[in-house]
Parts: structure tokens; C-alpha cells; sequence
């Protein structure tokens, strides 16, 4: 097995890659339901949209569960901290996706137009929602948030929902409906045609747009907010303990990572390049290199914010000592083997039997197949 | 909608009014009278021990 | 010190979720396996009512799945969300089985419904079975992983507390998996599942058949429902008393309330059926009692005692005096690491530290406990018995009127009766509730019995909540309660449209309440 520095390492990827196939996945089914009241102007069409993303969309939430479920085990501290620190922001994006399993399997089942219409606009906000308070939250995380642990390890934190509401926070609120809605406008470029996809293609140009802008914006203004640093000498395979560790913060801070390794600049500029790519392929009609091309800004825009605040998680405005890092909030040795060797085994079947899924159901999604299906499809 | 169906909503009706009411019930019985509780009994028995202050914050 | 009302609030809250997910679980569980049974019998015979039977028990199983998801999402963050100190305390063995349930179980489920329901024109009749057959196991896996979990909590076994990052860390993954807690729970809820899916085929089949509606379908969903029904209410009936047995084992205080056993009485003690419970003189004015059978349930012996409620709390009353010491010694620990006494002292009493946490209710330094408080704690260790009574009686009274409705409904359908006795079909149509109001009474006398632990003698649920503010508590609740309440009456007008619907709203045209006006009656 792995010895614990490495572990902790992997982990810091492994929950990278949870939430950057959760972007992608479930992202470009949140994204189309973004777009879901704008490129669907009929009820036909907006079943057409629906029904692109019918199959597959609980499927690609478990990415959300899974991701939640794997920072409880390999990161308890962070969990626990972040979940009841967020706690009105966590609220707000669980009930919107209360909206999703009963939007997508009952909107169709009555013949009604305000049913349906309410449904539509559920499966928008269960689309919209999350998205933008997973951004404000990562653009907190960046700024560091108020929290502190006393000797028994029991978390306070002391900041409002509203604190989380700033600009620098919302403009990465922005990059992230952004870059969902880019996702989903690619997918939906894919999986339909005539005036619905010719929609989606301005939507998600529109979209990569407004990202690029916004994400490049955040990285400049990046540079002139405090990170933060450890100063005390950190043994990475020691037992983790929060509390014991000297922390300062300094402009610029979130940089130093870049500075170190410059290679890491291939993740923003992926981030860059990946969206403006998408727009230029959905021009020119080569939807499935778009989606592609927006995958890959994905794995860029995480990636950046990832690197940059990497070993921290959680950093503690009010208390930086108490910050949570990838040292020190992880489970024990053998938690983070056994998770590993489990993630290991079923990340490639799961990979195998949704592309089966994907490839089963490949292909337009037309308004003669609503029709014809009436009393089946979404 | 037909008749069936418009017989279900009204019976749906009735097990929400019923629902409300006994909400409103549990709320008076035990909810109600909690606003002015404020744990006078574990508030005289503290001895702090340093360090091991629990401080609890309000979060919104 | 944590606010009393902040900890009811928590657990109310969770209490509410919790149960309000379980509506629709069971039925996932067990529904699934009779569609698994059904297409087979369609992919083996060609028959197309048997394909019918799969798509129509379908429709109404998804309408149920979509809340089973809603209302899960809730749970999965709930830990974090409002157990903070719980999830930092035992996430380290808690956190492992629930991602697991998500790479193993919810993947698998999810993926499989989508091609369930869009998959039939494009997937092969073998094709399309495998994929419900992996639903199947997809959602029955999932039980598994929760309820290792859970039996973790009951019993937490392979793990150890460590004084330097201050919670429990496992130190044995297979004894978590093998927890006979665990293991004996498993089988008990996802059989208590495939109960509710029996009757609930079974009660809706009845109903078609007493309106002598869509008979070819009925009669073949209530055969199989029936057969089904029958193994699996054997089934719940004798992994319960499975449970029974590991409970007695593991949790002493969750037997003795459970059969408001106040004394210790000579192996093999007798059963008590029914009782009047007198809480404040702790005591039974009256009991009616079977002789032997607890003890033969409980301990499978007839010479081992099982310990009645006040010899417990003998016991407790010690545990909770040493795990002062221990408490002390590990505070003392914590402030000056290389702390030699300290250290030994903690690790002589450290089985008991989670019973010096109790005191933490009463007093922020457990060493200035006063007597009053340890009795305060003694009487905590010990959850109320009259709902635990009284609420394990009526399940179990429900197991075995449902053992006796599907014993004769399957006999009824060995001799091909059924459709003449109409008094059987009314039962089985009144009796739909019965599994619902079980299982949710089996949960409550495995949490309730729980307390006042949140990990059993480790973690009391008064130190387990986050430290939020009461208002928030308030807020959160009456979100979930206006959302799920208004989710759960549109579920409800659904599968009562769709099951009065019958088989006719599929569209095939080979089902009675079809035809223009009928078809019409789904448009609005």
C-alpha cells in the first residue's frame, strides 16, 4: 500500500477528479436545464430538450452524491466544517434539486400547460441554482472563510450567509454558470437539431463568452487578494492535526503554487482556450469536439483553482492557523487505502456501463420520437 | 381533469388540511413554550475548564 | 454547552427526513425484484402481457423512485449539514460505507433506471433484462452499504479512539463489514422492502380484480405478488428475530426498553406480550407474559441471563464514574501532550470515555459532576420504554397479520380461488398500509433505542449536532417539511391516478379504461 503522504496526495486528485466529473457529467444536464425556458419555446421542443438529457441525468447526479460522500471519508474535517459552515448556501442548492427527479418524471405525465410550465421552470432553478452557489462557494474558499476549532475539535463557524454574497465571490458564481451553461449548450448542440440546436449553439457562445471574460477577470483580481501560507514546518505523513500549524496570510499568496511549478499555467489556459475552442467548433457545427472542448475548460477552470490553493481546502479567515488542509483533515492511513483500492475498482466500470448508457441512446432527439412516444418519454 | 381525478384533489385536500393541523398541534404542545427556555439548569452547574470552552456562534 | 433545544431540533429534523425518505425505499427495493420477475417471465415466454405487466408496475415505480432520490439527497449531506461533530468524530469508519454506497450502489441504480424506461425500443429483450436486473441489484446493494453504516453506529466494532487526532479511526475493515449487527439488518430491511413491493402489487392487483378489470393482468400480478409476499414476510420475520439476537448481544438498554424488562429475571426469561408500563416507579403493574421464549430469542440458551433495566444501570453507573477519569485524563492529555499519568490513566479507562461524555450534558468539566447529575446521566443511558414497547409490539403484530394474509393468498392462488373469494381481496386492498407503518416502526425502535447515543457507548447524541443557531434549525425544518409535503401530495395524486388508471395507460390498446374518452382522461 501507499504510505500516507502519497495517499493524502492522491486524494487531493481523486476528489479533483469527482468534481470534475461532476461538471462535466452532471454539469451539461444542469446546463441544459439552464437553458431549458430559452431554447425550448414550445411544449414539443421543450420536451425535445428534456428528453436529450431524460436517461442520463440521474445517473450523472451521483457524481454529486459520490463526490459528497468521498469528502466524508477521505476528509471528515472538511465535511463536517464545510457543510454545516455553508449551511443555509447547502439548503438553498438541495432544494433546488429537489426539483430535478420530480421535474424530469412527472412534468410530462399531465396533459396540463401550467403543470407543465411549473415543472420547467423547477427543472431551470434545480439547473441554474447549484451551479452559481457552488461557484460563490469556491470563490469564498479562495478568500478564505470564518471558522475555528476548539481543543476537542469542534467547529464554529462565525460568518452569514450574506458575507458569502461578495463580488469576488459572485463573479466566480459567474464563471461557473458560465461555464455550465457552455456544457450543457454543447451537449444540447449534440443531441438535437434544426432551430432547437441552432439555439443552443448562440446560448453556449454566448456563454463561453461571458466565461472567459469572467474567469480571466477572477485570475487578475486573484492576484491582489490575500491567500494564504503555511510558515511552520509541516511533516505531510504525520497523524493529522489541524491546530498545529503556523499560517499567514499575504496579496498574492495564491500564486506562489504557479510560481513554483509553471507548468501548472497549462490548467488556466486550458480553461481559456477550451472555451473559446467550444465556441469556434459550435459555429461550424462540430458538436461533439465542442462538448470535447468544454470538457477539457472544465478540467482547466477546477484545475486552476485546485492548484492554486493546493495543500489548503479550507482555509479560516479568522483563525488561519485553523485552516484545513490536505495535511491535515484527512482520515486515518488505512481509510485512505481502503477508499482508494474501492475508487480504483469501480471508477473504471462506472466509466464502462455509462458509455454504454450514452451509446445505447445515441443520437437526435427529434419531435417525431416525443410524439411517437407520447406516454413513454419524458 | 375528470371527475376522478378532481375527487382525488379534494381528498389530497383534506389530508393536507388534516396534515396542517396536527402540525399546528405538535407545534402548540411542545414548540411554543420553548422560546423562553434558555438552559438556566446547565448555566449554573458550568465550571469551564480552560481551553476546553465550547463557544458556540450563531450562524445564519 | 450545546442547547438541549438545538439537539432536539437536530434530531427532530433528522428524525423527520429520515422517515420521510423510508416511505419510498421499501418500495424501490422490493418493486424492482417483481419487475426483475416479470420481464423474465416476458424474455422466457414472449408474452406480451407479461411485457405489459413490466412497463405498467414500472410507471408506478418510477413515480415512486424520483422521491426516493429527492428525499435522499437530503441524507447524504444531512451528516455534515446538522451532525458536524458526529461526521469529524466517526467519519474516519462512518464516511467510507457511504461512499461506497454511491461508487457501488447509486451509479449502478441511476444509470440502469434511464435505459430501464428509454431503453426498450433500442435494447434487446436479453439486453433490456440484464438492465433491470442490475437495478435490482443496484438498489438492493445500496441497503447493504447504508446499513453497514448503520450497524456500525449499533455496533462499533474494528475501531479505536485516538487521543491525537481526537476520534475514532478503524482499525479493522472487515470486522465493519461483517458486523453480525450489520449483516442480520441487511436482510431484515431489504426483506421488510420486499414485502411492501408485494403488497403493494398485490393490494392494487386486488382492486382490478374486485372491479373484475384488466383480469388476465391482475390475476398474474397477484399470483406473483402473493408467492413473493410469502417468502419474504418467512424472511423479515426470522432475520428479525436474527436482529433480536445481535441486539441482545451488542445493546443491552435497546432490548431491556424494548421488553420493558425492569428486572433480571432467571434464564431463559419469559416473553411479555403485553404489559401496563408504570415509567415513574420503574416497573410493569401488569404483564402478561410466554414463558421462556425471550431468553430463547435472546441469548439462544436457556442458562444465560439477559440483564433487566435497573442491573444495567448498576452497571452504567460505574462505566460513567470511571469514564470521568477518563475524560479528565484525556483533557489533562490534550493540553500537555507528554503528559505520562495522563496518558496512563486515559488508556486504563478508555472503554469507558464515551460514558464520561454523557456528563458533558450536564456540566463543560465532567470532573465537577455532582451526584445528581451522574444519576441524570445513569438515567439517561437507559431510552423511554413505552414507545419502544409499544412500538416493537405492532410491528411485530403487522409481520405476522401479513404472514397470514399472504399465506392464504398464496394458497388461494396453489388452488386458483382467489377471484371467489372476495373477502380475501378486501383484505389484502386494506392491509396496503401495514408495511409502510412497520418499517417505519421497526427504524424508530432501532434509533429511539439508540439513545442516548448517537455511536453506541462512544459518541452521545448531545455532543454529535453542529453548532448552529436554533433559528436556523427552525428554518431548515419548515423548508423540508413545506417541500416534502407538497412533493409527497403530488406523488400521491399520481400513483393514485396512474394505479386507477390500470395497464390502460400504457397506450397499447389491449387494456380496458382505454379508448378515446378513457386516453382523454389523462389529458386535462
Amino acid at each position: 500500500m501507499f504510505d500516507y503522504e502519497t495517499l493524502k496526495i492522491i486524494w487531493w486528485l481523486l476528489v479533483g477528479v469527482l468534481l470534475v466529473g461532476f461538471a462535466i457529467m452532471d454539469g451539461h444536464d444542469m446546463g441544459v436545464g439552464t437553458l431549458l425556458p430559452f431554447v425550448g419555446r414550445s411544449d414539443l421542443e421543450r420536451r425535445v430538450v428534456i428528453n436529450t438529457v431524460g436517461p442520463h441525468w440521474d445517473g450523472n447526479q451521483v457524481w454529486f452524491i459520490t463526490g459528497g460522500g468521498a469528502i466524508f471519508a477521505a476528509w471528515p474535517l472538511v465535511y463536517a466544517t464545510a457543510f454545516s459552515g455553508f449551511y443555509w448556501a447547502m439548503l438553498l442548492v438541495l432544494w433546488a434539486l429537489f426539483f430535478r427527479p420530480v421535474g424530469f418524471d412527472y412534468r410530462s405525465k399531465i396533459n396540463n400547460s401550467t403543470w407543465r410550465s411549473v415543472w420547467d421552470w423547477g427543472l431551470f432553478i434545480g439547473g441554474f441554482v447549484p451551479p452559481v452557489i457552488f461557484g460563490v462557494a469556491f470563490g469564498n474558499l479562495l478568500q478564505g472563510v470564518p471558522f475555528q476549532f476548539d481543543a476537542y475539535l469542534v467547529s464554529t463557524y462565525t460568518g452569514s450567509f450574506w458575507q458569502l454574497l461578495n463580488p469576488f465571490a459572485l463573479l466566480a458564481g459567474v464563471v461557473s454558470s458560465a461555464m455550465i451553461t457552455l456544457q450543457g449548450g454543447s451537449y444540447l448542440a449534440h443531441r438535437t437539431e434544426g432551430v432547437i440546436q441552432a439555439r443552443a449553439i448562440k446560448g453556449a457562445i454566448g456563454a463561453a463568452v461571458v466565461m472567459v471574460l469572467a474567469f480571466v477577470a477572477a485570475g487578475l483580481w486573484l492576484q491582489s487578494i490575500e491567500g494564504y501560507r503555511i510558515t511552520s514546518v509541516i511533516n505531510p505523513s504525520g497523524l493529522p492535526d489541524p491546530l498545529n500549524k503556523t499560517v499567514v496570510r499575504e496579496a498574492g499568496a495564491w500564486m506562489a503554487n504557479y510560481g513554483r511549478q509553471p507548468l501548472l499555467w497549462v490548467l488556466p489556459a486550458l480553461g481559456v482556450l477550451g472555451a473559446l475552442s467550444a465556441a469556434f467548433l459550435l459555429a461550424r457545427r462540430y458538436t461533439l469536439s465542442a462538448f470535447a472542448a468544454s470538457s477539457l475548460a472544465v478540467v482547466g477552470v477546477i484545475g486552476t483553482a485546485g492548484a492554486s490553493m493546493f495543500p489548503f481546502v479550507m482555509p479560516s479567515s479568522s483563525m488561519p492557523s485553523s485552516s484545513l488542509t490536505v495535511w491535515d483533515s484527512v482520515s486515518s492511513h488505512m481509510t485512505l487505502g481502503i477508499m482508494f483500492w474501492a475508487t480504483m475498482l469501480f471508477m473504471p466500470l462506472i466509466v464502462i456501463y455509462t458509455a454504454w448508457a450514452y451509446r445505447v441512446m445515441r443520437g437526435k432527439v427529434t419531435a417525431a420520437y416525443v410524439q411517437e412516444h407520447d406516454h413513454a418519454a419524458y | 381533469m375528470n371527475r376522478a381525478d378532481q375527487r382525488l384533489v379534494k381528498r389530497l385536500a383534506w389530508v393536507l388540511v388534516i396534515k396542517l393541523v396536527l402540525l399546528y398541534g405538535l407545534w402548540w404542545g411542545f414548540v411554543r413554550d420553548q422560546r423562553v427556555t434558555v438552559d438556566a439548569a446547565g448555566m449554573a452547574a458550568q465550571a469551564l475548564v480552560p481551553g476546553f470552552e465550547t463557544v458556540k456562534g450563531e450562524n445564519k | 454547552m450545546i442547547s438541549e433545544q438545538l439537539v432536539d431540533l437536530s434530531r427532530l429534523q433528522f428524525a423527520a427526513t429520515a422517515m420521510y425518505h423510508f416511505l419510498f425505499v421499501p418500495l424501490t427495493i422490493g418493486m424492482v425484484w417483481l419487475l426483475v420477475i416479470m420481464e423474465s417471465v416476458y424474455v422466457m415466454t414472449g408474452n406480451v402481457v407479461w411485457k405489459d405487466m413490466t412497463r405498467f408496475w414500472g410507471k408506478l415505480f418510477g413515480i415512486n423512485f424520483a422521491l426516493g432520490v429527492t428525499t435522499g439527497i437530503t441524507l447524504e449531506f444531512q451528516f455534515g449539514t446538522n451532525w458536524a461533530y458526529y461526521s469529524h468524530y466517526v467519519g474516519d469508519i462512518f464516511g467510507a460505507p457511504l461512499a461506497i454506497e454511491g461508487l457501488m450502489a447509486f451509479f449502478l441504480e441511476s444509470t440502469m433506471i434511464g435505459l430501464f424506461f428509454f431503453g426498450w425500443d433500442r435494447l434487446s429483450k436479453p439486453q433490456h433484462l440484464l438492465v433491470t436486473v442490475l437495478m435490482a441489484v443496484g438498489t438492493n446493494l445500496s441497503a447493504l452499504w447504508i446499513l453497514i453504516a448503520n450497524g456500525w453506529m449499533q455496533n462499533p466494532v474494528g475501531a479505536e479512539f485516538s487521543y491525537q487526532t481526537m476520534r475514532m479511526e478503524m482499525t479493522d475493515f472487515w470486522a465493519v463489514l461483517f458486523n453480525p449487527d450489520a449483516q442480520a439488518k441487511f436482510v431484515h430491511t431489504v426483506s421488510a422492502g420486499y414485502v411492501t413491493g408485494a403488497m403493494f402489487v398485490m393490494s392494487i392487483s386486488s382492486w382490478y380484480l374486485l372491479k373484475k378489470r384488466d383480469l388476465a393482468f391482475a390475476k398474474r400480478s397477484f399470483r406473483v405478488a402473493a408467492a413473493f409476499g410469502l417468502a419474504s414476510v418467512l424472511s423479515v420475520i426470522v432475520l428479525g428475530d436474527e436482529s433480536g439476537y445481535t441486539v441482545g448481544e451488542a445493546q443491552q438498554t435497546k432490548l431491556a426498553a424494548m421488553e420493558a424488562m425492569w428486572e433480571t429475571k432467571p434464564a431463559p426469561a419469559g416473553l411479555t406480550l403485553v404489559a401496563s408500563i408504570n415509567e415513574a416507579e420503574q416497573k410493569n403493574d401488569w404483564e402478561i407474559e410466554v414463558p421462556w421464549v425471550m431468553g430463547l430469542i435472546g441469548t439462544r440458551s436457556i442458562s444465560k441471563e439477559i440483564p433487566g433495566i435497573h442491573d444495567i444501570k448498576a452497571k452504567n453507573r460505574e462505566r460513567i464514574v470511571n469514564g470521568m477519569v477518563a475524560v479528565t485524563a484525556l483533557e489533562a492529555l490534550r493540553t500537555h501532550r507528554d503528559d505520562v499519568v495522563a496518558k496512563q490513566v486515559f488508556e486504563q479507562n478508555k472503554t469507558d470515555l464515551g460514558f464520561g461524555l454523557l456528563l458533558k450534558k450536564y456540566v463543560v468539566d465532567v470532573s465537577q459532576a455532582t451526584p445528581e447529575m451522574i444519576n441524570k446521566a445513569v438515567n439517561d443511558t437507559v431510552p423511554r420504554v413505552t414507545p419502544m414497547f409499544w412500538g416493537f409490539r405492532i410491528m411485530v403484530g403487522l409481520g405476522f397479520a401479513m404472514l397470514a394474509l399472504f399465506g392464504m393468498a398464496f394458497y388461494s392462488t396453489l388452488k386458483s380461488n382467489f377471484m371467489e373469494k372476495p373477502w380475501l381481496l378486501r383484505a389484502a386492498l386494506w392491509m396496503l398500509p401495514a408495511p409502510w407503518i412497520a418499517c417505519e416502526l421497526g427504524w424508530f425502535v432501532a434509533e429511539y433505542g439508540r439513545q442516548p447515543w448517537s455511536i453506541y457507548g462512544v459518541l452521545p447524541t448531545h455532543l454529535s449536532v453542529s453548532t448552529l443557531s436554533v433559528n436556523s434549525l427552525y428554518g431548515s425544518l419548515a423548508g423540508f417539511i413545506g417541500f416534502y409535503t407538497v412533493l409527497l401530495l403530488v406523488e400521491m395524486f399520481l400513483m393514485v391516478k396512474f394505479a386507477r388508471m390500470g395497464p390502460g395507460s400504457l397506450g397499447t390498446g389491449r387494456y380496458q379504461s382505454e379508448g378515446k374518452s378513457a386516453l382523454a382522461a389523462a389529458h386535462v
